[in-house]
């Protein structure tokens, strides 16, 4: 077999196999945390079965070494899966209540905050704000910080870019910034709409929903992703 | 700032890092996935929930942490997810990818994430509708596929986790 491991994707695997050990050994995780032994493995000997079974090598893939496509998708996701876990654990030591990724509710917050500053009165007495509270509660922090970490990751590789209009939409529908951003806030309106009716978005249900094998996210995803492509066919129907 | 708004921020950081460095951050991206062509996202998505669903169920079983599945409301979770799926093509990202899009320089994700906030202050007003009509059709309650099904939920994930496994293998294959 011969080696399919990039060098980032080497790094990854030593390093999340040695802070797993660390916690293993610092008791913060049980003894399956002694997995880490695994991915150190396969980094040493720039090998991974998983990878050859599914055909997947990532010293091909140029983007994780030369940064101008990013990092593999596979990578970055079990990144994001091991970030969940590490989450679920803090939150539930830190907090006293296990949390998981979301991001929908904060735009009901957001709101809350605005309608505060006019009306206070009203935000007191409406049954939504009081179900879910408005306050800078961890997700509201969370969805911040998503902007900062993307922030910080596209300045750092130079991927930055200022967008008012996408490639693609320019080439369906021209180039009027108007009609972009029109479209993108009328979207956005629909999409918190089903998101607070269903109670999750791609990341509550997509994510978190999933990995806890929720009956409702496996709905919801094939939804949104159902309804999703029927309307962005009909969008970008070849004429 | 408290603890829970540091470890808050601190997630946030890292996910909209990996987000940003995945590029599921993009319009095309997004756009991509929804019209098959591009499976960026299906791969960072499957990938995430396949390590994250393991590592769930064990602290689970240790008995760390505790699960918190949404409801499966009838109402709410089809006609929600039905309306999610439209606003989020016209839209072109999704609640927590507009916030990270807006990092990167793509502007327009702006007027989306200010169309969800005032899209989340008509839902709090119509919040009274939409409980005694839409959300009291029938709610299957807090249910997870293991109990649903009566399966264990190791079976389930090794199952995913292989049909996932398969679905890459096929998007390797056809180039997507």
């Amino acid at each position: 077999m011969n080696a399919n491991i990039g060098s980032l994707d080497r790094q990854l695997r030593i390093g999340g196999g040695f802070i797993l050990i660390t916690l293993a050994l610092t008791g913060v995780l049980g003894p399956w945390a002694w997995i880490g032994v695994v991915p150190i493995a396969t980094g040493v000997f720039n090998l991974c079965p998983l990878y050859s079974l599914i055909g997947v090598n990532s010293c091909s893939i140029e983007g994780i070494e030369t940064n101008v496509d990013g990092w593999s998708p596979y990578i970055a996701g079990a990144l994001v899966g091991l970030l969940a876990i590490a989450s679920v654990y803090l939150t539930t030591v830190y907090m006293g209540k296990s949390t998981y990724l979301g991001a929908s509710t904060t735009f009901v917050r957001a709101a809350g905050f605005a309608l505060e500053a006019v009306d206070p009165v009203h935000v007191a007495e409406n049954a939504y704000y009081l179900k879910e509270k408005v306050k800078l509660d961890w997700q509201f922090l969370l969805v911040i910080g998503i902007f900062f970490g993307s922030l910080l990751s596209s300045t750092t590789d130079k991927s930055f870019k200022l967008e008012g209009v996408p490639e693609i939409w320019k080439d369906q529908f021209g180039p009027s910034v108007l009609n972009r951003a029109f479209a993108s806030f009328v979207g956005g309106m629909i999409a918190i709409t089903g998101a607070r009716l269903a109670d999750g978005c791609p990341s509550g249900h997509g994510l978190s929903g999933m990995m806890q094998l929720s009956v409702s996210s496996f709905v919801a995803l094939a939804l949104f992703f159902g309804f999703g492509a029927i309307v962005a066919n009909l969008m970008y129907r070849k004429n | 700032m408290s603890t829970e708004q540091l470890l808050g921020l601190f997630t946030g950081v890292v996910f909209g890092f990996l987000m940003q460095k995945a590029r599921v951050l993009r319009y095309e991206k997004q756009i991509g996935a929804l019209l098959f062509k591009d499976m960026t996202i299906f791969k960072f998505m499957l990938s995430a929930i396949i390590v994250g669903m393991f590592g769930i169920m064990a602290l689970y079983d240790l008995g760390v942490i505790t699960l918190s599945h949404k409801s499966m409301n009838m109402g709410g979770v089809l006609l929600g997810g039905a309306l999610f799926g439209i606003g989020w093509a016209v839209m072109g990202f999704c609640p927590g990818t507009s916030v990270g899009a807006a990092g990167e320089g793509r502007w327009h994700a702006i007027f989306g994430a200010v169309g969800m906030v005032v899209g989340a202050g008509l839902y709090a007003e119509m919040y009274p509708f939409y409980k005694v009509t839409v959300l009291s059709w029938a709610d299957f309650g807090k249910i997870g596929l293991p109990e649903a099904m009566g399966v264990n939920h190791w079976v389930i994930a090794v199952v995913l986790a292989v049909s996932f496994g398969w679905l890459f293998r096929w998007f390797e294959r056809r180039g997507l």
